[in-house]
């Protein structure tokens, strides 16, 4: 069954948006690894509680996702500071950091995950803004899922230029290229460290609250959403914004492609897939250095 | 020296006889002298439930509706067991399984041997079912399985395991009816279902029926766990243009999906979700587009059987909420129960299993219930499955959800088609 070009072009729009709310995820994920140089297991479980925030503020007192953004953010980077303190401070400098840290919050996702399935339990939730679809030309397009795209896109750019153009920035690069040579400089790499966790806790939080109004807000998809965000930054490159912004939206591409055009069961096997081809020409990911 | 050794022998030898003896004797007066077992005081129904766990909710139902049909038949004095020449009173021995198999398993088979129960009523859900029924088969107890609809279960062919609820495949033949049912009849139609075992069986069992009825599938697709996103496979379902789409979901599936369809601007003629429509928050969620939309039950509160509506409202005085079919089923386990044990005369299992056997169209609040075997739209032989239990066709109808499908149980009419996305 050959599609029409409307078909293509909806399928097109729709892999950007799915991608960009991916690259937000990774993004997120990758601003922790930057400069803790650890993979933060738990980001999905982050959205995931980034979205109950989202959903009970909704549900409870009919404040919108959009506004409600900045509490789970808040409420994430409060989440953020306490896996930083507890989960990651005490590890660094050991031989195996990134075994213990990668092992630790592997744990805190799992303990997240059923915390949430034992209060919340797996009923169905989801916020219904109940918005009409837009319509440009013969495409129509979930306006949530475009509002949460735009957001997730201006989002990842602003955090990109935050780190490229401010002091903090330069600090955290720094830190990021060599602790011992930051101290020197006068910079101290715990600060930025925390710092950073925050800002990417923060991030899971927001990402949460965009998804909440585009997916189904289950326990389960701190799971889901987690190996997918890990995925893709691996893909990508670990700690590179360039391979977080291709690898999601490959991903994007992958997942909306392959469903249409090879069905949905293929698609664990290609994400997999894509990840083996990529990393077998280049093992640092798209956009990554070693 | 010989001789001495021959003395040792026969010494032996009658010590040996005496000992023999002394023992068959011991035997014959102990025998004799055994007081006869004592009176038979109660029936002992045995069963573990998840009280803890992930299925506590739907395992606290369960208690609620035995704990009711315990007290009724009580109340009328127990059951009479012709064996005694009297009535007995139930008790019911329970265990909470804290929804875990194998803990189940050890339960049953302390209900068994230590707890000396006469009939077992199983566990909450398909996979512990799976697991403690061959516990039943080992000792022979007969057990009334209410809360498993896999057809792996009565696929296995015990002897001692009787399958209550709808069985997976058997949803199938109410898919059938509700096609029939409309007028004009759509001829085609697009089947979305989770790649885990129940929703496909129901997915396959359902689509070789449809297909055998004379509608053709213009799309099927099967999903695996995991898929957050449905907006690419529903795009190929609507470039599909099928009059009828039914998806075999679990309900945070059915709600992306919904508001996916309204995305896209996919208004097929007929929606059926299987799980999630069934749960009061998705017309909340949806209010006035869930209208029209079509979803199941193994149960409804509003069914035409003698005693549903005492049921229910008894039900709903002493828990404040209306009975599902997780209360339903264990309380018509209990009607059949009664009934079985009545035609038996006794507590034997054999006994009670030629009742079981015996019995046809046996009333209870899930309908009439008549054990026997039947073959799968897939070709499997089910053993000893409920040849009434039905998978009820529900219409949501004014934010209600309403009976639709047997149309022999329905007090409304259908509506369709489906009036479409509201702009």
């Amino acid at each position: 069954m050959i599609p029409s070009a409307d078909t293509i072009l909806q399928l097109i729009v729709q892999a950007l948006l799915l991608g960009s709310i991916y690259v937000l995820m990774a993004v997120g994920l990758n601003v922790i690894y930057g400069v803790v140089k650890a993979i933060n297991w738990a980001h999905g479980a982050f959205v995931m509680l980034g979205a109950y925030a989202a959903y009970w503020l909704y549900e409870l007192y009919g404040i919108s996702p959009y506004a409600s953004a900045v509490f789970s953010a808040i409420a994430l980077a409060a989440i953020g500071a306490f896996t930083h303190e507890l989960l990651m401070k005490p590890f660094f400098g050991m031989r195996y950091f990134r075994a213990i840290t990668l092992v630790v919050t592997y744990g805190l996702a799992i303990l997240l995950i059923n915390i949430t399935r034992y209060m919340w339990t797996d009923v169905l939730r989801g916020v219904n803004l109940g918005v009409p679809p837009a319509t440009i030309g013969a495409i129509s397009i979930s306006r949530p899922f475009l509002y949460g795209g735009l957001v997730a896109i201006a989002l990842s750019i602003l955090f990109y230029l935050m780190l490229k153009r401010t002091q903090i920035g330069r600090a955290a690069r720094a830190v990021s290229e060599s602790r011992k040579h930051a101290m020197l400089v006068g910079i101290n790499p715990n600060v930025m460290s925390r710092f950073m966790v925050i800002s990417g806790a923060a991030m899971a939080g927001v990402t949460g609250s965009l998804i909440s109004t585009i997916f189904a807000v289950t326990p389960e998809m701190g799971s889901v959403l987690g190996i997918k965000a890990i995925t893709i930054v691996i893909l990508g490159g670990l700690g590179s914004y360039a391979g977080a912004l291709i690898g999601g939206l490959m991903i994007g591409f992958a997942e909306a492609s392959g469903t249409y055009f090879l069905g949905a069961r293929y698609q664990p096997l290609l994400y997999f897939l894509t990840l083996l081809i990529v990393l077998s020409i280049k093992p640092t990911g798209i956009a990554g250095e070693e | 020296m010989s001789y001495k050794k021959g003395v040792v022998k026969t010494t032996y030898i009658a010590i040996i006889i005496a000992i023999i003896v002394i023992a068959a004797i011991g035997g014959m007066a102990y025998m004799y002298m055994k007081p006869a077992p004592p009176a038979k005081e109660s029936i002992k129904v045995g069963i573990s439930l998840s009280l803890s766990g992930g299925f506590a909710a739907p395992g606290q139902r369960q208690l609620w509706g035995l704990t009711m049909w315990v007290e009724e038949v009580n109340e009328r004095g127990g059951i009479y067991v012709a064996e005694y020449g009297k009535k007995l009173k139930v008790s019911l021995i329970y265990y909470d399984d804290r929804s875990d198999s194998a803990t189940a398993t050890r339960l049953y088979e302390r209900l068994i041997t230590e707890d000396k129960v006469d009939i077992l009523l199983g566990p909450y859900g398909s996979g512990i079912t799976l697991a403690t029924a061959p516990i039943a088969e080992k000792y022979k107890v007969v057990m009334l399985s209410q809360m498993a609809a896999a057809d792996t279960i009565p696929a296995k062919g015990y002897d001692y395991v009787f399958t209550l609820l709808a069985v997976a495949s058997r949803f199938g033949l109410s898919r059938v009816e509700l096609l029939d049912s409309l007028s004009p009849k759509p001829k085609t139609f697009a089947l979305l279902t989770s790649n885990e075992l129940y929703p496909l069986t129901v997915a396959r069992a359902t689509k070789t029926l449809w297909e055998k009825a004379g509608y053709t599938s213009v799309f099927y697709e099967e999903y695996p766990k995991g898929v957050t996103d449905f907006s690419a496979i529903l795009l190929r379902a609507k470039a599909a243009d099928p009059e009828v789409f039914y998806a075999v979901c679990y309900p945070a599936d059915a709600f992306v999906i919904m508001r996916q369809m309204k995305d896209i601007k996919f208004a097929p003629k007929l929606i059926f979700l299987d799980d999630g429509p069934n749960d009061p928050k998705f017309v909340e969620v949806f209010g006035k587009e869930a209208e029209g939309v079509f979803t199941q039950m193994s149960w409804h509160w509003e069914l035409p059987f003698p005693g549903v509506k005492e049921f229910v409202e008894k039900f709903k005085a002493r828990y404040n909420e209306l009975p599902r079919h997780w209360s339903a089923y264990p309380y018509a386990a209990g009607q059949f129960i009664e009934k079985a044990i009545e035609k038996a005369g006794s507590l034997d299992s054999a006994k009670l299993r030629a009742a079981f056997l015996e019995l046809k169209d046996v009333p209870t609040i899930v309908g009439p219930v008549t054990f026997g075997d039947w073959t799968n739209p897939m070709g499997e032989k089910l053993k000893q499955i409920n040849l009434g239990a039905i998978n009820f066709g529900l219409q949501i109808q004014k934010g209600e959800m309403r009976v639709a499908i047997p149309r022999k149980y329905s007090s409304v009419d259908i509506i369709y088609p489906w009036p479409g996305w509201a702009s």
